[in-house]
């Protein structure tokens, strides 16, 4: 069967393209798979068509590699035929920006003799503003059909239809008018959108005001990864309990029983809890995204961040890697420069994420007594929570000036910071929704399967030879004793080792391990009744803070390394990493462990 | 005088750009709307010695010091 014939949508960024392709493909979607493809080109059946969205480019001219990609695959497409019409979309609000883009488009799709639609987006705005443009002179001038549409309302999106069936004949350009001249001849005068959107801007971009904005919208972010996720992520885990229990309750004791129920059951778990706070984070982005915010972000952080070898937008993953890295990795898709992607995204581990709280908790009580204060007013104990969150900050900035620094220049291309600030725009929920849930399912398909993988590997170590119950005489141990060398320079015994390797599937395993080899039950919940019994077992300041340490650096984490292989097309990548992090841990723990012994 | 210096709320005219200043770059300005002779109005400084933000024609762009430091402008005077 032959290929579907193609439509082909292009447009600038924030141009009201994705919802265009939202509103024509409907929930009909899929991942492109181009040959030599990079970047994410999506298609999806638009009638008896293959309509194929390219990413958003601000130019045919490109200043990246990536860019370079992106417009060579545009070309190649165009090259490789099947193409019924091209359909350039254009912002109506900021006609002369969108033309300058539409006509250097018009220009490479006239080589190839394919027809060429102009879509004029947002032209409700220009209504609801009493604006108006020649739509009809503006097409007679380039002889290109212009339709004034709507993506979000969905008006003049039948004529749409129409006109593409008909497929207009174009050969090349009509007119010798630059943008600026088609529209001063064609287009508005006064611009009301820039007018408002500056006055906007006075407040999110001034020094004092846009700080007190930026820290609030920062700190609503920060609760709806941390608290809103929480009952999802509580209930999902409470679903996949209970699903353990029937499946439990249909097998009898034995093998089969503990495999369908810890191993299978519990490594879904390990990783389709992370989902809510994937999809949350998602759509909150998405929200900041097309609301117009984000780019202001982008621009407060810039410099700060700048200095370490990354850029402003690095900052939204940052912040999201406190709650998870995984959807903080996905967040780095954002990022144009390649290079500050690539640094954002293998320091992102760095950052103190939720799952290590309960170590965290487990050796700040056990080493630090409740009632302490500092200079009398803080509490110690908090103070070390902050010191710990810092600490990861500060590894994850000199990590990223190392990593920026030693990236190859000519694989990895710094794509300079120019930004355009889009107009403030109340979003669209349906199509954030649906980036959401897309987001949440290529985690799922992708990462799910490495994760679940490695779960039912340690399950397997953790329960032969000798069965359920028995992790004291384990491989798993076995494995345990052996790590005692490599442990006994931080002044722990292999208990310990235990449960660092089976923190590997999730690093909060650590507590419950340790609370499994020490006899003491539900030691998530219990974390007093577990330091208790670790002081009593003699763990000595130097020791707490070496694995302190070593758990804020370390990369102990399937999750993150399956998505940093996804993102990054790359073994070596997450390999090199987890080698490196956790070689830098365990230096940093022994150089801890021999300063505080003496 | 270049883009980077210039201070908020004023007009420059762009008189031209820096011979080691990378093609690609002057390109995208070009595309951009930043060509010579065009009139640029800077809006404000982003905080923390950020990027620059300047309207031209109908948007605009926040530029950061190593782009804009390639672009020669001269105040422009309005009643």
């Amino acid at each position: 069967m032959s290929d579907p014939i193609k439509v082909v949508l292009v447009g600038k960024p924030n141009s009201g393209k994705s919802l265009l392709f939202n509103r024509l493909t409907g929930l009909h979607q899929k991942v492109a798979n181009y040959p030599g493809v990079t970047v994410d080109v999506t298609s999806g059946a638009w009638g008896s068509y293959e309509l194929v969205d390219f990413p958003g480019s601000y130019s045919m001219k490109p200043i990246s590699a990536e860019e370079e990609l992106a417009v060579l695959q545009f070309k190649t497409l165009l090259e490789a035929g099947h193409i019924h019409c091209v359909v350039c979309v254009l912002d109506a609000t900021l006609l002369e920006r969108s033309l300058t883009f539409g006509l250097q488009v018009a220009e490479e799709v006239g080589r190839y003799g394919y027809p060429i639609v102009f879509v004029l987006n947002m032209y409700d705005e220009i209504e609801s503003n009493r604006l108006s443009i020649d739509v009809s002179g503006l097409s007679e001038e380039m002889g290109i059909p212009c339709l004034p549409i709507s993506a979000k309302t969905g008006k003049g999106l039948s004529d749409l239809t129409k006109v593409v069936a008909a497929r207009p004949m174009f050969v090349k350009l009509k007119s010798s008018m630059t943008a600026a001249e088609l529209t001063q001849k064609f287009g508005f005068k006064a611009n009301v959108f820039l007018k408002r959107m500056n006055h906007i801007d006075n407040i999110f971009l001034s020094s004092f005001l846009g700080a007190i904005f930026f820290l609030a919208i920062m700190f609503l972010i920060f609760q709806s990864i941390f608290t809103w996720a929480l009952p999802l992520m509580d209930g999902t885990d409470a679903v996949i309990v209970w699903l353990g229990e029937v499946v439990g309750g249909w097998i009898s004791e034995g093998f089969i029983h503990d495999f369908f129920q810890d191993a299978i059951i519990g490594g879904l778990g390990t990783f389709i809890v992370f989902v809510p706070q994937i999809f949350i984070l998602t759509f909150i982005i998405g929200l900041l995204e097309d609301s117009g915010y984000l780019s202001r972000v982008a621009i407060i952080c810039h410099r700060p961040l700048k200095f370490f070898g990354l850029s402003g937008k690095s900052f939204i993953p940052f912040l999201s890697g406190h709650a998870c890295a995984i959807p903080a990795i996905y967040a780095t898709r954002m990022i144009e420069s390649k290079r500050v992607r690539f640094a954002t995204m293998l320091t992102i581990p760095l950052i103190s994420c939720s799952a290590r709280l309960p170590i965290y908790s487990l050796f700040v009580v056990a080493l630090i007594p409740r009632g302490d204060k500092l200079l009398g007013i803080f509490s110690l104990q908090g103070f070390a929570f902050f010191a710990l969150y810092i600490f990861g900050y500060f590894v994850a900035l000199l990590m990223s000036a190392i990593i920026s620094r030693l990236a190859s220049k000519n694989k990895f291309s710094n794509t300079p910071f120019i930004v355009e600030l889009p107009a403030y725009r109340v979003p669209v929920v349906r199509p954030l929704l649906m980036r959401a849930f897309k987001s949440s399912w290529n985690f799922l398909s992708e990462a799910g399967p490495i994760i679940f993988v490695t779960s039912v590997v340690v399950w397997f170590l953790g329960y032969f030879p000798n069965g359920h119950g028995q992790l004291e005489s384990s491989w798993l141990a076995t494995m345990g004793h052996w790590l005692e060398p490599v442990l006994r320079p931080l002044g722990v015994d292999w208990r310990f080792g235990v449960a660092i390797l089976t923190s590997f599937v999730a690093r909060e395993v650590f507590v419950s391990t340790l609370g499994t080899l020490n006899g003491i039950g539900g030691a998530e919940e219990n974390v007093g009744g577990l330091a208790h019994a670790l002081n009593a077992g003699g763990l000595t300041l130097a020791s707490g803070v070496a694995l302190l340490l070593f758990y804020s650096i370390a990369l102990q984490c399937v999750s993150t390394l399956a998505t940093i292989k996804r993102e990054t097309k790359s073994n070596w990548i997450p390999t090199a990493l987890f080698v490196s992090y956790t070689l830098l841990a365990y230096i940093l723990s022994i150089a801890a462990f021999a300063a505080l012994s003496h | 005088m270049t883009l980077w210096d210039a201070n908020p709320r004023t007009y420059i005219r762009i008189k031209g750009f820096m011979e080691d200043m990378p093609e690609a770059y002057r390109l995208r300005l070009h595309d951009l709307g930043f060509r010579q002779n065009a009139e640029v109005y800077c809006l404000r400084h982003a905080p923390f010695s950020g990027p620059r933000v300047f309207q031209v024609e109908d948007a605009v762009f926040a530029l950061e010091k190593t782009v804009a430091v390639f672009v020669k402008v001269e105040p422009v005077e309005h009643e």
